[in-house]
């Protein structure tokens, strides 16, 4: 009989190796049980499709589960509760989230802190100063005085200029020079934004709250308070559960990164993809508020209410000849300052995030002694381009070290003899820190210049010239 | 010392989060500046405190821990540009609704207020 045997031989000796013969018979004669099963099946089948029409009728007619059924019985259910939950819970206060927020912070810090071991207090603690001792009282009754005072809010951004200030010299007393000076020039940065903000917003908050409420609310940042203050002591009498791994970056930050300001070092050479990654967000905020004021000022309601705020003079001098040329001559010594602390950051306090802050902030003095116009107009390069400029130039310090084979953002430093100069050293980190430098400056200058693009919308008339009055002018009068 | 800047800590934190229950978007943003100024605080003396010892060196020995300082410090940094994009979107709500509540209450889905 024609059977396919040959092939299966030709196939699965291929496959063992060995010479494989296989018989295939299909009469097995009338004893197989396959032919008697196969019978019995296909009988058995005729017979089912006799009775198809009444077995269809008993299927149909029979109860059973029916799966959309139990799918919309427990999916209904579940989503009516979801929608009770979000209705409750999402009832559009802020308020109530925040103080449901810091509970739950607060539950879960004492939570930790009684279920888990801690190694006793017993650091040795420093005894106060009579400086420090004098910057926390006045920061105390500052930071006091602002719930009872803040419904002005120019007063409320005094005493939080008060506040933010007094905690820089706090960082220069212990050991954190480049913090201080951080802290300082973001803190000058900030009233200003503050101030400048404060011309499109009410001057006055209302009372509002209810005196009860207000309790609350003093009950819920006590206990916030009350659990950050004793958890910070709590830390600081106690000694590091692990041993810190900036043994590591005190050791190498010399011989590693080729800078002697440990901080300086963690920044731009050891956490350098931090700091990169730091700059990026920084310039998106930026762009973000510019993105949001370009939205703003072309809403017609916006534009309208802006026009409608009435410019507030209470003196008769908007830029005052003395602050103008002051900060004129100010502005290329401030500028040199920024450079100077620049070129120090590797291995003394400074560095590009400071130098940043201080052209910012000498560039914002310009801004305020003599207006956005007349300082816009001189102005030559763009505070977006300083943005990219800045990315661009940190990814190039970046993905040089691929020329040598080292990984994105190694850092490498020369010492260089070149006479009748003393020996320095290049280092690439100081072009890293160049394009951080160019960031902050693009950042903050781009984040106040977008403030100040909605102030040219209100009721205000702009200025042409540096100040108000014009000396040519007053001075050609006297010679009549 | 420890115990004035741990007070310190928690009246600046306490503070904060006082403003932040107010009802207007620029307490909001002075309580949100002082909960960064306590956190900040924090962060730092995770570091424990000394003094005397910049972590710059050559100096004196023993040095200050040199990586809550570098923490913080870009902190300091990213904390302004927080302020900065809430204060546009406080101006811009103010200037958009014609209110400058933080709350919406149950009544109004979203319209604004007109301003009195």
């Amino acid at each position: 009989m024609l059977t396919a045997a040959w092939l299966v031989d030709v196939a699965a000796s291929a496959v063992t190796g060995d010479a494989v013969t296989v018989k295939i018979t299909h009469w097995h004669g009338l004893e197989a049980a396959a032919l008697w099963m196969s019978l019995a099946a296909i009988g058995g089948g005729l017979m089912a499709l006799g009775a198809y029409p009444r077995l269809r009728a008993l299927w149909d007619a029979t109860p059973r589960p029916e799966a959309k059924a139990i799918f919309d019985g427990i999916i209904e259910p579940l989503a009516a509760a979801c929608r009770r939950l979000t209705d409750g819970v999402h009832n559009a206060s802020f308020s109530r989230a925040v103080t449901v927020a810091v509970l739950a912070i607060a539950g879960a810090g004492v939570w930790a802190f009684s279920g888990g071991t801690h190694l006793a207090g017993d650091r040795a603690l420093l005894p106060v100063t009579p400086t420090v001792l004098a910057l926390w009282a006045v920061m105390v009754i500052a930071a006091l005085a602002l719930p009872f005072y803040h419904r002005d809010r120019v007063v409320a951004l005094v005493l939080t200029g008060v506040v933010g200030l007094l905690i820089a010299p706090l960082f220069a007393l212990f050991s954190a020079p480049d913090l201080a000076l951080t802290q300082i020039s973001v803190e000058v940065v900030t009233i200003l934004l503050m101030l400048l903000a404060l011309n499109f917003l009410p001057k006055a908050t209302p009372v509002e709250s209810a005196p009860g409420r207000r309790f609350g609310d003093v009950a819920v940042a006590g206990i916030a308070g009350a659990g950050i203050g004793w958890l910070a002591y709590a830390m600081m009498t106690r000694q590091p559960a692990f041993d810190p791994i900036s043994h590591f970056h005190l050791a190498q930050s010399k011989p590693g990164a080729g800078g002697t300001n440990a901080v300086n070092t963690i920044i731009v050479d050891f956490r350098g993809y931090d700091t990169f990654g730091e700059i990026i967000v920084l310039g998106i905020a930026a762009l973000v508020i510019f993105a949001l004021s370009e939205t703003l000022l072309r809403s017609p309601t916006v534009t309208r209410r802006l026009g409608a705020i009435a410019p507030v003079r209470e003196d008769g001098d908007r830029h005052p000849m003395m602050l103008v040329v002051a900060t004129r001559f100010l502005l290329p010594m401030a500028m040199m300052v920024g450079v100077y602390i620049y070129l120090r950051g590797h291995n003394l306090p400074g560095g590009g995030f400071v130098a940043g802050l201080v052209f910012a902030i000498a560039y914002l003095m310009q801004y305020m002694a003599s207006g956005y116009v007349w300082s816009h107009a001189r102005q030559r390069y763009d505070h977006h381009a300083l943005i990219g400029w800045g990315v661009l130039v940190s990814v190039l310090a970046g993905v040089g070290a691929w020329a040598f084979g080292l990984p994105f953002l190694t850092s490498g430093f020369e010492y260089v003899n070149l006479w009748p100069l003393e020996e320095f050293e290049l280092a690439t980190a100081a072009i890293f820190d160049l394009g951080v430098f160019l960031c902050v400056l693009g950042a903050v200058l781009l984040a106040l210049a977008s403030l100040s693009r909605l102030g040219l919308r209100t009721g205000e008339d702009v200025n042409t010239r540096a100040f108000d009055i014009n000396p040519d002018a007053a001075q050609a009068e006297e010679v009549r | 010392m420890e115990a004035l800047v741990a007070s310190a800590i928690g009246l600046l934190t306490a503070v904060g989060i006082y403003m932040m229950l107010r009802l207007r978007t620029f307490p909001v943003i002075l309580g949100l500046t002082f909960l960064s100024y306590g956190v900040n605080l924090f962060l730092f003396t995770s570091g424990r405190l000394t003094v005397n010892a910049a972590p710059i060196i050559g100096r004196t020995e023993p040095y200050a821990d040199p990586l809550p300082q570098a923490l913080v410090l870009t902190a300091i940094v990213i904390s302004f540009g927080m302020t900065a994009v809430l204060m546009i979107m406080a101006i811009g709500g103010h200037l958009e609704a014609g209110h400058d509540k933080v709350n919406m209450s149950d009544t109004d889905d979203d319209t604004p207020e007109v301003q009195s």
